[in-house]
């Protein structure tokens, strides 16, 4: 058996990027990808928009597993997990078989928090949209339920994601209710003048909203052959009653098989700016990675990571950087691109340009300036939006 | 000339280099690209692309 084998537990964007990064520099070395589902390519974007863009679950994939592997010349192993790595030898180990490897990779990306983390009491069913197959399973009982009635849904969780799932479902005409222990939209990511914006521009969709509002309990009831779900607030009001319940909370990432290989583990799989794990020849990026002590779960640090790491992997050590990053949110209702200031920005506050006589409602821009008056963060919605570009370049790089 | 870029991933289209390998050839301008042709890293569609200065 070959001796340059590269492992890569990870299907997703992390995953097969990297494999296809590594081919595009014309590395020859065997590649073997592990991974739980089934190893379709899709775009995982795609996920909290697909109504709009009218794509259903079986639209996204752009390759099956064995088209993936044709054209690239990788072995992948759909719906097999690594159940153990040892790292002294070099060797990680299926159900059923070893794999003697060079160097491995970690692209094992995230899970979505599950409402039980919040809530004390959840006798309902409840969706989370991480992947392409919690995506299935959402749209079969979204669209069987649309089929009937005008859908209701409790969306738990008013941030980035939370939003973008709000302005798809309402556009796609389901009633749509949004909780969050939080006081505004996106309040980790916007300046409070936006988050008011974005909530009365998905307000005019007929998104409602509960804000400073933790869950005790979430329960199906059924009555006159009707299955419906009411939630109960720690304050003793009732939500509902509603048809099904998504909750968008943010992310954990996958940390325990990395954990049990005796990875030091962070809030991710802590790896140097070569995304070198605390272990030679251990690797680990996108949502799973905790790089240099920045955890970005969103695809253009996910890219740059693939770059460099497939260098790296090429033989060429890489250290990753990472310019200012926007965020494009998929709002329609309410062109939105953010760029948050980097962790370790001390200080500061966000500065609001005053509204122009021409200006509707949604155009607003704040910027974000540290304690010495220097740029270091934005947020432009509407016609603003534009400004884009030009921001970019004043801001320093994160990493 | 110009280059196309995702806003999702950063992937640049180069009309100049076109993209070979999905069958656009060297030279074909982005109006051309087809609606349907979506981002080959990110697979998001065209309209997530913006127009970048060619440096």
């Amino acid at each position: 058996m070959s001796n340059d084998r590269l492992i890569i537990i990870g299907s997703g964007l992390a995953g097969y990027n990297l494999a296809k990064e590594l081919r595009r520099l014309q590395s020859k070395r065997p590649i073997d990808i592990f991974t739980l589902d089934d190893g379709s390519f899709y775009s995982k974007p795609m996920l909290s928009n697909a109504l709009a863009k009218q794509k259903t679950p079986g639209d996204l994939p752009m390759q099956t597993a064995a088209q993936f592997a044709l054209q690239f010349n990788v072995t992948i192993h759909p719906h097999t997990p690594i159940k153990h790595i040892d790292t002294t030898q070099k060797t990680a180990y299926t159900q059923k078989h070893a794999f003697e490897y060079q160097d491995l990779v970690f692209a094992v990306g995230a899970k979505a928090r599950s409402l039980d983390q919040v809530c004390s009491e959840v006798k309902a069913p409840t969706f989370t949209v991480n992947c392409l197959s919690d995506y299935v399973l959402f749209r079969q009982h979204l669209d069987k339920l649309q089929a009937q009635k005008a859908v209701k849904v409790l969306l738990v969780g008013g941030g980035l994601i939370g939003c973008e799932f709000a302005n798809d479902l309402a556009q796609a005409g389901a009633k749509v209710s949004v909780v969050d222990i939080q006081n505004r939209c996106m309040a980790n990511q916007l300046p409070p003048v936006l988050s008011h914006t974005l909530q009365q521009a998905l307000e005019s969709l007929g998104v409602e909203f509960h804000w400073s509002t933790a869950l005790h309990q979430v329960i199906e009831q059924h009555k006159a052959e009707q299955t419906y779900i009411t939630a109960t607030t720690k304050t003793g009001h009732t939500l509902g009653p509603v048809d099904l319940v998504l909750c968008a909370i943010g992310l954990e990432p996958h940390i325990t098989l990395a954990k049990e290989c005796g990875l030091v583990v962070t809030r991710g799989i802590k790896v140097d700016q070569t995304l070198q794990g605390s272990q030679d020849h251990i690797y680990a990026l996108g949502d799973c990675a905790c790089v240099n002590g920045l955890m970005y779960q969103f695809v253009l640090p996910l890219m740059a990571c693939v770059r460099a790491l497939a260098k790296t992997l090429n033989g060429s050590t890489t250290p990753v950087s990472y310019p200012p990053m926007p965020i494009v949110v998929k709002t329609p209702i309410c062109p939105l691109v953010i760029t948050p200031p980097a962790p370790n920005v001390n200080g500061g506050h966000w500065e609001y340009e005053k509204p122009k006589q021409e200006d509707q409602s949604i155009d607003q821009k704040a910027l974000f300036k540290d304690a010495s008056g220097t740029l270091q963060g934005f947020a432009l919605m509407g016609r603003y939006t534009i400004e884009k570009n030009q921001l970019i370049k004043q801001l320093p790089p994160l990493l | 000339m110009r280059k196309w870029q995702c806003i999702v991933c950063g992937f640049i289209y180069d009309e100049s280099e076109g993209l070979p390998e999905e069958g656009l050839e060297p030279g074909t301008p982005w109006d051309q690209v087809p609606d349907d042709w979506v981002c080959p890293d990110c697979g998001v569609g065209k309209v997530d692309f913006e127009m970048v200065e060619v440096e």
